[in-house]
């Protein structure tokens, strides 16, 4: 009795194994971002926070790095990867040549100084070291 | 012998020349039935779901929680079929969910629901607007989402270009709701000037009042004269931006003043309140742009029965037609869901599968009764599901992935009576005791009573299932009442189909003219050497009864050792999932833009996402689970949705429940670093929750179940496996509040109201009135407000002004007209605003959240674990609390906790199919006391089921499976196919006793005659399993009656006859 259990069983088994396994296998890995080109972009600027009366403070951009599209506003941001990428904010008043920036930005960050439709995103930028050490004055 | 029902209906068509008539319109309307059933892909699930909101404009949630939603739900109560009630009071309105037992009738709880609110209303507080009631249905959720997008396209444009396919779309039949996701409307914009105000001595609600006063015409009457009538008609309204502009709101130095004087007025988009973007992910199509780009999307609901694939197509083909006309150049539209396609293809798949499961049946058949007798399975098996898909037709049902899954489940059962008759057919004539016409008819007539007995065991099996309550019995019931349709009609078509058929296909072979004698056949020899000494020798039989019991233990041992987990349903391998982002409370809409921005352009690197789109300020269109969720009412500029589509699953290796598993480390950690809670959502397998795992925490006030949560929080975030832990608890967000000088207000003749006025409309702004005669779809409201560079701050809001009533006030005798400063009438203070009350079934409630995923998947594992920590909990006042599992605490006087989610729908559905599982033992035992007469001899039947236990665990820690409500559903299912094995090998071993046999020869015999058709209706079932294997959440049904099968079986034909004898062994 137990042989003929035994080989039943042995037949079914390789059908069954192949018919229910495999289910786990190597996660691929993210594909890298689209390659890039490196362009020498002048005039990063830093966001500033400027004080303001009451102890608040602002952050100011300066008006020309601010595009429009329709109804929104945006600049171009250098993230911490040296890639170009557009960020949309909202605008307040203007201060001198400056624009106050209400929501989107944090003080600190690199923007280009004059708007360039030419440049969008996923562009690599070399930082200049004057702007670096600004930044890191800051 | 005696003919019995079999014998007749089998004498009556087996020549007859209506049966092959009646074969061929059979399967002529279940392919015609196949085509015109809707094709959809979750099936049609009543949740009557009925939300309420109540306003209260102004009111806190304490207040709104007390005086609405508090004698609402209480009201409640008297409603019969109200299953439960859960309320959400937040600032300025209730929401108040009611869901009745499922299967209710919608239109007859509306109704009811509606009685009550309104009998009620009188005991709401003043205040209290209209409520607004809206149903929640399946068929909510859009089928179909087109997303317009393009490079130069802004929002507005983008919103009017999809309106007008929606308009056009609308006019399709059968079409449901169109909706617009996201993109700006068309707005006449009054954006006041502070200092010309105040120049200009003219006030907010100045303009306000003329322009209303401005925008009307009125039909004043008709006069007559020379046999005319002529009408007269007094005022003009508003057409267009100048006629706004040069609206007169007040004089000024005996000069008028403008509207374009005192502010400026811009035709053209509303101001920002979503960032909506589109963009290609790494699996693209070929050739399209990378980068994001604004979108807006236009969402089509299906109407109720109607087929998605069908309506799909319909809409697609407009849209391709409107192109270059409505839809500008500029514009692309990309489908970013469809579900009719894959409803289709869904259907189309099981199909598929439905005719793999066939042929593969009919090949085994073939093995064992040579091709002519497969044919004649092979021919009935179509017949059968062709009635079953006209039944289907003619009950509404439709065809989504239950009720054919159904079908392929019964696919391995629904031939076994065919099998059984063909192969008794074909054993009489290959034994030629008779000529061919009557050999049949006694073989139908031998099997046919069994094979009646044995259909109505294995309905008797799969019916209760109908009873299971709960969101899970609508899914579930497809299959029992399909199953069971199916079985009748192969009960049917197994005696007047196939003796007709086997009368004609199967041959008398002509070999060799002796005597049939059972001894010489191979079976007999087998089961003589295995059987013969098990019955002699007492203390072998013992030693077989022991292994298998070991065996058994051994199997259920696994459960407790965690070898086997339990789940309700493993997730589906689906084209989609979504990623909910919840910026803390107070965060502006450009920053939550920034991080869904960051988030989605993460996900566009995983190399299977075909596309992403994010929803910033707005939901995204709601899929199943967020018609429970409540994802639809996510608004608000703190929020923000991904929909994140991969591609087609037969182009990627890994299911989405992996990728989704893979891509949540990346997409939390950027969340993480904006302070924002992001959760991977995916649809769920079964009825959709508020959440996989979900503590509910009870207690008497809100201070201690805000602490006992936050606690538990942190138990479910130092748990591994435990992700997407989150809380309905609302951050701090900074109020505040402007508290108006009574005395001096009423000094300077203004009231409390029109400074409350005077602010709405200075920073959320007010609609004041619309254009008319406009050509837009949507109407063009006429909006003041203050441009939002002047309200940034506190400052910006004391120097707006009021305007003083003067005498009007009845409080002042200064003169009218004055402009006074609101910083002279108010005066700020700074608080929190109000967390939003929860409560469920009249409970306070506060509510922790979270998923499982990695390395527990079942939540129940998850929750035993979290019970040691949460047990351990130190709380004040000294006591500690155990969790509960399935009812609500007793009192609120102590803190408590209850587990919910997807562990409520679990146990409910486990505990209902145990039961169901109770009834079909105790329905099958008085079946076959019935028929057998005997109050013991269905007991030793009955063994066959717990044997299945031996291959069922085992099976499913082999293939590394959960142990799921599909398992359970398979394991009921094989209890009746197994007791029809016992039922044909005992009735076989009665009529030979009947004939004279002696117990032992008539026990052998019968192990020998009956083996053949037992392994080829279990082999059968097996092959016809096996292709259910692929499915993710379908495999555990496939494992159960795989294993379950071949193990229960093979023991069946041994221990079975061994029982038996036994328990004969005195009366032989």
């Amino acid at each position: 009795m137990a042989l003929k259990k035994i080989n039943m069983l042995l037949a079914l088994l390789p059908l069954l194994l192949a018919a229910g396994c495999g289910a786990d296998r190597e996660a691929p890995a993210p594909a890298a971002p689209a390659a890039a080109e490196t362009l020498d972009v002048g005039g990063l600027v830093p966001v500033r926070a400027v004080q303001a009366e009451e102890g608040a403070s602002l952050l100011v951009v300066p008006a020309a790095a601010v595009f429009h599209e329709g109804a929104m506003a945006g600049v171009l941001v250098v993230g911490e990867d040296g890639r170009i990428a557009v960020r949309w904010i909202s605008t307040g008043h203007a201060i001198g040549a400056g624009l106050i920036v209400l929501a989107g930005l944090d003080a600190g960050e690199l923007v280009v100084g004059s708007y360039d439709p030419a440049l969008r995103n996923g562009i690599k930028v070399t930082k200049s070291q004057a702007v670096t050490e600004e930044v890191q004055s800051k | 012998m005696n003919e019995g029902i079999a014998g007749k209906l089998a004498k009556q068509f087996i020549n007859s020349k209506i049966t092959p008539l009646l074969m061929v319109a059979a399967l002529l309307v279940g392919v015609i039935a196949t085509f015109m059933t809707p094709r959809e892909e979750e099936p049609q699930i009543v949740v009557p779901m009925v939300d309420i909101y109540i306003p209260y404009p102004g009111a806190a949630p304490a207040e709104v929680s007390e005086r609405v939603a508090k004698p609402f739900e209480r009201s409640l109560t008297e409603i019969q079929g109200v299953d439960y009630v859960y309320s959400t009071s937040m600032p300025d309105f209730a929401l108040v969910t009611v869901r009745y037992d499922v299967g209710a009738s919608t239109e007859e709880s509306m109704v009811k629901l509606w009685a009550t609110l309104m009998k009620n209303m009188d005991k709401m507080p003043a205040g209290v607007q209209m409520p607004l009631m809206k149903k929640v249905a399946i068929d909510d959720v859009p089928v179909l989402n087109l997303t317009f997008w393009g490079k130069d396209a802004d929002p507005q444009h983008l919103r009017r270009a999809a309106l007008d396919v929606a308009d056009e779309l609308k006019k399709i039949p059968d079409i449901g709701d169109v909706e617009i996701k996201g993109g700006l409307k068309r707005q006449i914009r009054i954006l006041l000037d502070k200092e010309k105000l105040q120049r200009y001595n003219v006030s907010a609600m100045q303009i306000m009042m003329q322009i209303k006063s401005a925008n009307s015409q009125i039909t004043s009457g008709d006069f007559t004269s020379m046999n005319r009538e002529v009408i007269v008609r007094t005022g003009k309204f508003l057409e267009s931006v100048e006629d706004v502009r040069s609206v007169v709101v007040g004089v000024s130095g005996g000069s008028p003043v403008y509207v374009r004087d005192v502010a400026t007025v811009t035709d053209g988009p509303e101001e920002i309140d979503n960032y909506n973007f589109f963009t290609w992910g790494a699996a693209a199509p070929a050739g399209q742009p990378e980068g994001e780009y604004p979108a807006v999307t236009l969402t089509v609901a299906k109407r109720k029965g109607t087929d998605a694939s069908v309506l799909a197509g319909k809409v697609i083909a407009k849209v391709e037609h409107l192109e270059g006309s409505v839809i500008p150049e500029n514009i692309t539209v990309t489908e970013t869901r469809n579900y009719g396609e894959t409803a289709t293809e869904k259907v189309f798949t099981l199909l598929e599968h439905l005719s793999i499961a066939v042929v593969a049946v009919t090949i085994v058949v073939g093995f064992f009764l040579g091709w002519r007798g497969a044919l004649v399975n092979f021919m009935s098996v179509p017949i059968t599901f062709a009635l079953t898909l006209l039944v289907y037709f003619l009950f509404d049902y439709s065809l989504n992935r239950v009720t054919l899954f159904a079908l392929i489940f019964v696919t391995g059962i629904v031939v076994d009576d065919s099998i059984i008759i063909a192969e008794n057919i074909h054993r009489h004539f290959s034994m030629k005791r008779q000529p061919k016409l009557q050999a049949a008819i006694t073989a139908v007539s031998e099997v046919g009573n069994p094979t009646i007995l044995a259909t109505f065991t294995v309905i008797a099996a799969v019916l209760p299932m109908i009873f299971v309550s709960g969101l899970m019995g609508p899914y579930m019931s497809p299959m029992p009442i399909g199953a069971s349709l199916a079985m009748i009609f192969s009960l049917l078509v197994a005696l007047i189909a196939t003796p007709w058929l086997s009368y004609r296909l199967l041959k008398t072979e002509d070999g060799g003219h002796e005597e049939y004698d059972i001894t010489k056949t191979p079976y007999y020899k087998v089961f003589n050497s295995i059987l013969s000494p098990l019955i002699d020798s007492g203390l072998k039989r013992w030693m077989a009864f022991g292994v298998v019991g070991m065996m058994l233990l051994g199997a259920i041992a696994l459960v407790p050792l965690k070898a086997v987990q339990m789940k309700m349903l493993p997730f589906d391998n689906k084209n989609e999932f979504q990623v909910i982002i919840d910026m803390p409370e107070g965060t502006a809409l450009e920053e939550t833009g920034r991080v869904a921005q960051e988030i989605s352009g993460y996900l566009r690197t995983v190399p299977e996402v075909e596309s992403c789109q994010y929803y910033a300020g707005t939901n995204a269109p709601i899929n199943f689970n967020g018609l429970v969720r409540h994802y639809y009412l996510r608004h608000g500029d703190n929020m923000a949705d991904i929909q994140v589509n991969l591609i087609d699953k037969g182009l990627r290796s890994d299911q989405s429940h992996d990728i989704a598993k893979r891509v949540r480390e990346g997409v939390q950690e950027i969340g993480r670093r904006y302070g924002a809670n992001a959760k991977i959502v995916e649809i769920p397998p079964g009825p959709p929750v508020l959440s996989t795992l979900v503590a509910e925490i009870y207690g008497p006030t809100e201070k201690e179940r805000i602490e006992l949560a936050r606690k538990v929080k942190e138990i479910f975030l130092e748990t591994p496996g435990v992700v997407d832990v989150d809380w309905l608890v609302e951050d701090d967000q900074e109020v505040y509040e402007l508290v108006v000088d009574q005395k001096k207000a009423a000094f300077r003749g203004v009231s409390v109201e029109q400074i409350a006025q005077t602010l709405r409309m200075s920073v959320a702004g007010m609609d004041v009135g619309a254009l008319h005669r406009q050509p837009d779809l949507e109407q063009v409201t006429i909006n003041v407000r203050l441009p939002k560079a002047d309200r940034t701050s506190l400052k910006d809001l004391s120097n707006i002004f009021v305007q003083s009533q003067g005498m009007g006030s009845m409080t002042s005798r200064l003169r009218a007209g004055e402009m006074i400063p609101l910083s002279e009438l108010v005066r700020v203070e700074k608080t929190v605003q109000d967390k939003s009350i929860y409560r469920k079934d009249l409970h306070d409630v506060v509510y922790v959240t979270a998923d499982v995923a990695g390395i527990t998947e079942s939540p129940v594992y998850a929750m035993l674990e979290m019970d040691k920590k949460i047990e351990a909990l130190k709380l004040p006042g000294g006591h500690s609390i155990s969790p509960l599992y399935t009812s609500l605490p007793e009192s609120e006087a102590k803190t408590a906790m209850k587990w919910d989610g997807e562990w409520q729908i679990t146990f409910e559905v486990f505990r209902d199919l145990g039961t169901a599982f109770a009834v079909v033992l105790v329905i099958i035992y008085l079946l076959i006391v019935g028929w057998f007469q005997s109050f013991k001899t269905p007991l030793i039947m009955m063994i066959a089921i717990p044997l299945s236990l031996v291959g069922i665990i085992p099976g499913h820690w082999i293939h590394g499976a959960f142990f799921t409500a599909t398992s359970m559903i398979g394991m009921i299912a094989l209890a009746g196919i197994m007791v029809r094995n016992s039922v044909l090998l005992i009735d076989f071993i009665q009529i030979r006793r009947d004939e004279g046999e002696g117990l032992k020869q008539a026990i052998i015999e019968s192990a020998a005659v009956r083996t053949r058709p037992i392994i080829l209706t279990s082999g059968a079932v097996v092959i016809g399993s096996v292709v259910m294997l692929f499915d993710p959440i379908f495999q555990g049904l496939a494992i159960s009656m795989i294993w379950g099968g071949v193990l229960s079986t093979v023991l069946t034909l041994v221990v079975v006859p061994l029982v038996y004898y036994m328990a004969e062994k005195k009366n032989a």
